[in-house]
């Protein structure tokens, strides 16, 4: 816990931590000849340092999924900038790209889409390694085994002939986040990895990532609408709305003294849907607002170290704050 | 409160390459009047096969076993000939199925289709049942200008009302609701659960509430029955079984839910994989993977006994002073 928080402290939302920065990002998606432009996601500034997992937070159409896309260099039509490794990836070709691929991975939401059902564990697997050319078979044939085994898949001679029909969903996630690790990736963008599986199978997986990033030093960026889940296994949180980011802080300080109108909605959500429990906070929750928020404000403005709000009312200084509280 | 719903011996069972597997395995359950019971499970755990054979909806390879009853208000609908099921449908029992945008035809607007669920039974005008739909539409929340939006022209929000409106315009004595929010954002979920309960409220509403979200159930449900590998492993008031649950399953299921207040605590999962229905152990179908499991477990399979006053658990660990 020690380590995550000093991790956090040293990044801010635009300069924050060296493994990947991104500035002002801009997504517009054109409608050719229509009604113009839709803009996906607008001015979205954040970091993620080496070892540090940051939840990307939002509903459906928030922009969260495009951000990562972005990130992948996957989006023609983004603007800003998107530093990863201090490289710029933005406008890099194809080719170059690819090599930056290496370092940085993507696990997909449905583990039932995101395997080719044609082909077996370990060709999947291995896959990666043979488009980027690494090792030769006998190597290759090591790291497989060693990826199976670091996501439970042991052993892993049981699983390296079966077609992802033989594996159960929390099986197929498993071998996707083994895809994604073969490589020692520095950043893995994971789009909602856990949406789709069972909540037995759910803190297996998660499991895993926490796992690996404390022996491998990985970066994370969980994409997920989930604050619950969040709060289990993110160091950050970033809240998006229309395309914006809304609110960024440590995990706890997001949960315990959520700022933003929006991100105390989500929580009165997550609240609503948790079983009945003795501590609830009862946040003002107003529907009809959720659209307006995004307007209020644009920029992030720091109101307590490392926590961000874009929101006009949250961020005036004559405004009591409620204090932290502190819950470990 | 009197009984609604009374299932009694439910067995359906699919035919596979592999052989036959009971994916509903001697269920017995019932609903009261003006009671919300909800059915939990993981994914190929039956609970979907359980709805659909309530609705007899079991097509082949599947078929329901005979020897099963189904009591809805003291009529047993699994003697009636299945002609008669169609009339049945939507006026005795309905469903709300799992996907509301493929369960929406994408070419007829909605205000169309709620009167259509009217329309098909007989008795009302067109123009009688459209003004009907449209009083349930603005029931469920739809505001009047968007009636004759759509399928596609609506939020999974609204779609998902306006399939909840479907379902009681012929004011059904059950309704089925299989998985009701999954695959919307929270903060509709959370508005979507809200409705049921007001209809709840407002129309005293008896439903069978099937879900793979322990925590999401025990909030509207009155009762939850928890199910693993074809059977009921445990029943109880809801807010009880989560509270307390007994089963080691149940128990399993409630470390597994991540809470966003009070100390944060290790997610637990199950290790272990899902049930095979094709090899199940001899004993308890939860031994393989159960923390709390003895020798008899591997030899014992497990009945539902009461173990205290309306509550059930299919579990040796509690089955031990009746035994001696």
């Amino acid at each position: 816990m020690m380590m995550n928080e000093s991790r956090s402290s040293t990044s801010s939302p635009g300069s924050g931590g060296p493994l990947l920065e991104v500035k002002d990002l801009d997504v517009c998606f054109g409608a050719r000849g229509r009604s113009g432009e839709v803009a996906a996601v607008r001015g979205v500034s954040f970091g993620i340092a080496p070892g540090e997992i940051l939840g990307l937070i939002g509903e459906s159409g928030s922009g969260k999924t495009t951000v990562a896309r972005a990130v992948m260099g996957l989006v023609r039509s983004a603007t800003g900038s998107v530093r990863f490794e201090g490289r710029e990836m933005l406008g890099l070709s194809e080719r170059a790209l690819r090599k930056v691929r290496r370092r940085l991975h993507l696990v997909f939401q449905d583990p039932y889409d995101s395997l080719h059902p044609g082909m077996r564990v370990r060709e999947i697997v291995e896959e990666a390694m043979k488009i980027h050319r690494v090792g030769d078979r006998a190597s290759r044939e090591a790291a497989i085994s060693a990826a199976l085994e670091e996501v439970d898949l042991t052993p892993s001679s049981r699983f390296t002939g079966r077609y992802p029909h033989q594996l159960s969903g929390g099986q197929r996630q498993r071998v996707a986040v083994a895809r994604a690790m073969v490589l020692d990736p520095a950043l893995v963008l994971a789009d909602e990895p856990t949406s789709m599986l069972d909540l037995s199978l759910r803190s297996g997986i998660l499991e895993i990532l926490k796992r690996h990033r404390d022996t491998h030093g990985t970066g994370y960026l969980f994409i997920t609408h989930d604050l619950a889940l969040a709060r289990h296994l993110c160091d950050r949180v970033a809240v998006m709305l229309g395309g914006r980011l809304v609110e960024l802080g440590p995990t706890e300080a997001v949960v315990a003294t959520p700022l933003h109108p929006y991100t105390r909605m989500l929580l009165q959500a997550v609240e609503e849907l948790a079983p009945p429990s003795s501590s609830r906070a009862g946040y003002p929750i107003n529907d009809q607002a959720q659209e307006s928020y995004a307007t209020i404000a644009s920029g992030l403005q720091e109101v307590a170290p490392g926590h961000y709000v874009a929101c006009y009312e949250m961020s005036q200084p004559t405004l009591d704050r409620p204090t932290t509280e502190k819950e470990e | 409160m009197s009984t609604l719903l009374e299932v009694r011996g439910l067995n359906t069972v699919y035919r596979t390459t592999e052989g036959q597997i009971r994916a509903v395995d001697g269920v017995d359950l019932s609903v009261g009047r003006g009671e919300i019971l909800g059915v939990v499970g993981e994914s190929g755990s039956g609970k979907t096969t359980l709805a659909t054979s309530l609705m007899r909806l079991i097509k082949p390879p599947g078929r329901i076993l005979k020897g099963g009853e189904m009591l809805l208000d003291g009529e047993d609908l699994f003697r009636l000939p299945r002609s008669e099921m169609p009339a049945r449908r939507g006026r005795d029992l309905a469903l709300i199925p799992q996907s509301a945008m493929h369960a929406l035809n994408p070419v007829i607007p909605v205000d169309k289709q709620v009167a259509e669920a009217i329309t098909t039974h007989g008795e009302a005008s067109r123009k009688a049942a459209l003004r009907t739909a449209r009083e349930r539409l603005v029931e469920v929340g739809i505001p009047p200008e968007r009636h004759s939006a759509y399928p596609h022209e609506l939020s999974g929000g609204m779609r998902q009302r306006c399939v909840i409106a479907m379902a009681i315009v012929n004011e059904p004595k059950l309704v089925i609701a299989d998985e009701p929010v999954s695959g919307l954002d929270v903060v509709v979920q959370a508005r979507i659960l809200r409705l049921i309960s007001d209809l709840k409220e407002s129309r005293s509403l008896s439903m069978m509430l099937v879900s793979h979200d322990l925590p999401t159930v025990t909030r509207v449900c009155d009762r939850i029955a928890v199910m693993y590998a074809g059977r009921i492993v445990e029943t109880g008031e809801a807010r009880t079984v989560f509270e307390k649950p007994l089963h080691p399953y149940t128990r399993a299921l409630v470390e597994a839910v991540p809470r966003v207040r009070g100390p944060k605590q290790d997610l637990q999962s199950i290790p272990g994989d899902p049930p095979d229905l094709h090899h199940l152990p001899p004993g308890c179908n939860f031994e393989p993977r159960c923390p709390a499991a003895f020798a008899d477990c591997k030899t014992v399979d497990p009945s539902l006994e009461e173990v205290e006053p309306g509550r059930k658990v299919a579990c040796l660990l509690y089955h031990d002073d009746e035994r001696e």
